[in-house]
């Protein structure tokens, strides 16, 4: 099941570093095609693995905005921490 | 496998094909104009049988396809040709 919380965790994940765009693109893919969600959350679910999936193209991309527009979608505030490396 | 319950909760349009299958769809609007539509076919047991994505430049041209299954193409340019040779919606 696909709930905003795993949506988030991928963008996220991604974001920091953790997963790469393409995998960030083809779990989307997969997510969309075959994954179930839940019903009361599907429409705005749906939409940002959409966007999600379409990030490697270059038409499309994802910006930071981007990423703040679709987490804000599923309900979360966005802030940037830096750290010391 | 999605449920035809899920599909239509992911995909907001569809038509009925023949012998009981389905397309599923799905437009996303991209920058300046750009769309891209999410294309989904199943069989009458819901079993995909097709799953792409379909990228369109401001004009509603036909410029690249991904096929995502039954096999993973990776983003192919279109032809004018192969483009006048698609007929779905």
């Amino acid at each position: 099941m696909i709930t905003r919380d795993l949506v988030m965790d991928k963008l996220v994940r991604y974001l920091n570093g953790q997963i790469s765009l393409a995998e960030l693109v083809d779990w989307a893919e997969n997510a969309l095609a075959e994954a179930e969600v839940p019903p009361e959350e599907a429409e705005v679910i749906s939409s940002a693995l959409a966007r999600l999936g379409l990030a490697d193209v270059r038409a499309f991309g994802l910006t930071w905005e981007d990423a703040q527009e679709i987490l804000a979608s599923l309900g979360y505030r966005t802030y940037v921490e830096a750290k010391p490396a | 496998m999605a449920t035809r319950d899920q599909n239509e909760r992911k995909f907001p349009h569809w038509i009925d094909l023949p012998e009981g299958g389905r397309r599923y769809w799905r437009d996303v609007v991209g920058r300046q104009g750009w769309r891209a539509r999410y294309v989904k076919e199943v069989d009458a047991d819901e079993h995909t049988l097709l799953f792409r994505q379909e990228i369109y430049d401001p004009t509603g041209r036909l410029v690249e396809i991904h096929t995502k299954y039954p096999v993973d193409t990776g983003h192919q340019p279109v032809s004018p040709r192969e483009e006048e040779a698609d007929d779905h919606p």
